[in-house]
């Protein structure tokens, strides 16, 4: 936005720029066109401090790259790449592309969680013949670290859930907590299963959980 | 519930994409007061309801602080489609991340799709929740962007699903049903008038539309013979390619909240100040939610696709939950109704009040009323109060703008510079004479158009003469631009 303390009829003559034909054509057709973000991604997204971390990008226009907090090696940067960086601490990384009068910006935060907690779930489907609601949460490299462990798992519903994740399997009450997984890698695939109440349709279920199931794991670090 | 005897005036001012939840929703949080009346953020950290998912990561509302955010968000019928995340019948609202997402390629742990104001971000609003009343039920009509919400709103239907640089086909508006009804009515504008996006030209340029610089003069004014019945008061709105007076209030992304607050106030304080006041109802409404969260499914009200719309498939629900608080002496201090209502509920209250039944709007009107939309008049009182809340002091520092122009981006923009030069095109003397900004609307801005830069609907109530702008004040003849695809904007 630009501000002018001109008055308005000095304003008028200074700003009706002439402008030629062929600009006038092609203006419309450069902003719209020479600045755009096609993907960008840093993964994975909840680390350890210490881990590094992946950083992509496929965009047009002239690319800059920076984190906050900075790190080394960021910049100006090819229009297609990917980068590796070593990160200590929860890092925001900024896509910026520019061409002309336009800019596009792109966001990614890398989340130290040792020693916090994130929640997982999502929108479950009902089976009728078991009577239950199911839900599968593979966590893979995009969302958690390979050094990521479970210290613990909470069940975030009002009803209660059957969490399992390969050999383990635990019935958590509401708001109830468990260190079943302790240790484990938070990496893998979890299944989240909740039984129907007697008498309950599945339209009932899901209205009634809002047809979404969600556990939160509290991480620590690998040693 | 009938219309009180002692209501003369209506005042509507609707302002520009946010939803309930994130204007409004902190009031049922504890640390604000934990009103209990209200369907807010209550247990936002920990109800499914508001747990949004993307790549099974769930993120929750947080706690936003104002300010100009990096970006519009998203709010085309697709956008919205993916907010909404239908299973079945039922939105699951489980979806505002995803779209986001998907628009913007970001992924935060705060998207802003899911931050939500603090009374001291909105205090204007926060003002008039605490002595007037919410409705926490009040749904932008369809789930899309702010074309046909404004086309619902003040025509009763939308022949348009999306936001285009384009004059917006339409019914006939709600300014043509007052005149035919012999309501006496004002459009007071802060900048361009949006009625301009219809194509209006003689109704724009009459005397019914006004600067809001006006309104207060008027008010002492005008007698009770004179006095207009409904007055439409509109910001400044900050897809207008040019500013002229005012900063964008509208309240539209990527703007912070203050400014319109600010205007909320000036609005508020002029009419309550007013001898009027006593018989006023003042409804604040948003168009529709921007793209921001609300936990509450919108309702299923079916839509018709109308004769001559630009789409195919029809709307089977509303949109998303819009911030509405209605200021009056005829509503109960501090209170919130949850009776289901969209903007058409406001044709219902005209209906009602200048047809004496509120099926007497139009049959668009009645088939979302036959669905359970009821009239604003269902939240009102008998009773009139007699206590005239003092609008708090004003903590938002609003910078003083001479002038501003901006790139023209977005289709929306793009439809108001169209709009502009289609009246400067019509009558550039009295068009300037009403919006003086539009001396500043750069040729540059002219080039970005679609083609066919002038439209003059046929729906206009005067015959006249198509003129070009004058040269004097316009050094560039207007240069047809190339043709080129239109594409929907968000």
């Amino acid at each position: 936005m630009v501000f002018f303390n001109a008055s308005p009829i000095h304003n008028r003559h200074k700003t009706q720029v002439a402008i030629s034909p062929l600009v006038a054509v092609l203006l419309p057709l450069i902003l719209a066109g020479c600045v755009s973000i096609k993907s960008f991604q840093a993964s994975p997204r909840n680390v350890c401090a210490g881990d590094t971390v992946t950083v992509s990008w496929h965009a047009t226009g002239h690319v800059e790259l920076e984190a906050n907090p900075p790190l080394a090696h960021t910049g100006s940067k090819p229009s297609v790449g990917a980068e590796q960086f070593l990160v200590q601490q929860t890092t925001r990384f900024v896509l910026n592309t520019q061409c002309l009068f336009s800019h596009k910006t792109a966001e990614a935060d890398v989340v130290v969680v040792a020693n916090a907690s994130k929640e997982f779930g999502g929108l479950v489907s009902c089976m009728m013949p078991e009577q239950k609601l199911t839900l599968s949460v593979p966590l893979q490299e995009p969302q958690v670290s390979s050094a990521l462990r479970v210290t613990s798992v909470t069940n975030m519903n009002t009803r209660p859930i059957m969490l399992s994740k390969e050999n383990v399997r635990v019935t958590l009450l509401p708001a109830q907590t468990s260190r079943a997984f302790e240790h484990q890698a938070a990496l893998g695939s979890w299944e989240v299963t909740a039984p129907l109440n007697p008498n309950e349709t599945c339209d009932d279920a899901l209205e009634a959980v809002r047809d979404r199931l969600t556990f939160q794991i509290a991480f620590s670090c690998r040693d | 519930m009938s219309i009180p005897d002692q209501l003369k005036t209506i005042v509507v001012v609707m302002m520009e994409n946010r939803s309930f939840d994130h204007v409004l929703g902190y009031l049922a949080l504890p640390q604000f007061g934990g009103r209990t009346d209200v369907d807010g953020l209550l247990h936002s950290d920990t109800d499914p309801a508001f747990a949004n998912e993307y790549d099974h990561q769930i993120y929750r509302p947080f706690p936003m602080s104002d300010g100009r955010l990096s970006s519009d968000l998203p709010h085309s019928r697709r956008e919205v489609s993916t907010q909404l995340a239908f299973r079945g019948k039922r939105a699951t609202m489980s979806g505002f991340v995803q779209a986001y997402v998907e628009e913007t390629h970001s992924v935060v742990e705060t998207p802003p799709v899911l931050g939500y104001m603090t009374p001291a971000s909105v205090f204007m609003s926060n003002f008039l929740a605490h002595n007037f009343l919410v409705c926490d039920r009040w749904f932008a009509p369809l789930p899309a962007s702010t074309q046909p919400n404004r086309s619902v709103a003040w025509t009763g239907c939308s022949l348009v699903d999306n936001s285009v640089a384009r004059i917006i086909p339409h019914r006939d508006l709600v300014l043509d049903w007052l005149t035919a009804h012999e309501v006496r009515w004002r459009v007071y504008h802060s900048g361009l008038s949006f009625f301009l996006l219809f194509g209006l030209l003689d109704t724009v340029l009459g005397d019914n539309f006004r600067s809001i610089r006006q309104l207060a003069g008027d008010l002492a004014a005008d007698s009770n013979d004179t006095a207009p019945q409904v007055i439409f008061i509109e910001p400044e709105y900050d897809d207008s390619p040019i500013h002229f007076g005012n900063i964008p209030n509208d309240n539209h992304p990527p703007l912070a909240m203050g400014p319109g607050e600010q205007f909320i106030r000036e609005v508020y304080a002029t009419l309550s100040r007013s001898p009027r006041w006593a018989n006023t109802l003042l409804i604040v409404t948003y168009d529709e939610h921007g793209g921001f969260f609300d936990h509450v499914p919108p309702l299923p009200i079916k839509s018709a696709v109308p004769a001559g719309a630009l789409y195919s498939e029809p709307f089977t629900t509303t949109g998303v939950r819009v911030p509405t608080i209605i200021a009056s002496p005829f509503v109960p201090s501090g209170t919130c109704y949850s009776g289901s209502l969209d903007h058409t509920s406001i044709l219902q209250l005209f209906a009602e009040m200048f047809a004496g039944d509120r099926r007497k709007y139009s049959e668009d009107v009645n088939l979302r009323l036959d669905q359970g939309i009821e009239s604003v008049s269902s939240a009102l009182i008998k009773t009139q109060r007699t206590d005239i809340p003092v609008a708090p002091a004003t903590p938002v520092m609003v910078r003083q703008l001479i002038r501003s122009t901006k790139l023209v981006l977005n289709e929306n923009q793009k439809a108001f510079v169209l709009a502009g030069q289609n009246i400067l095109t019509y009558d550039s003397g009295r068009a300037i004479g009403r919006f003086p900004e539009l001396l500043h609307l750069d040729t540059s801005q002219r080039s970005l158009l679609p083609p066919s830069p002038t439209v003059v609907p046929d729906h206009d109530q005067k015959p006249r003469t198509i003129k070009r702008p004058s040269r004097k004040r316009i050094k560039k003849p207007l240069k047809k631009p190339k043709k080129k695809q239109k594409k929907p904007t968000r």
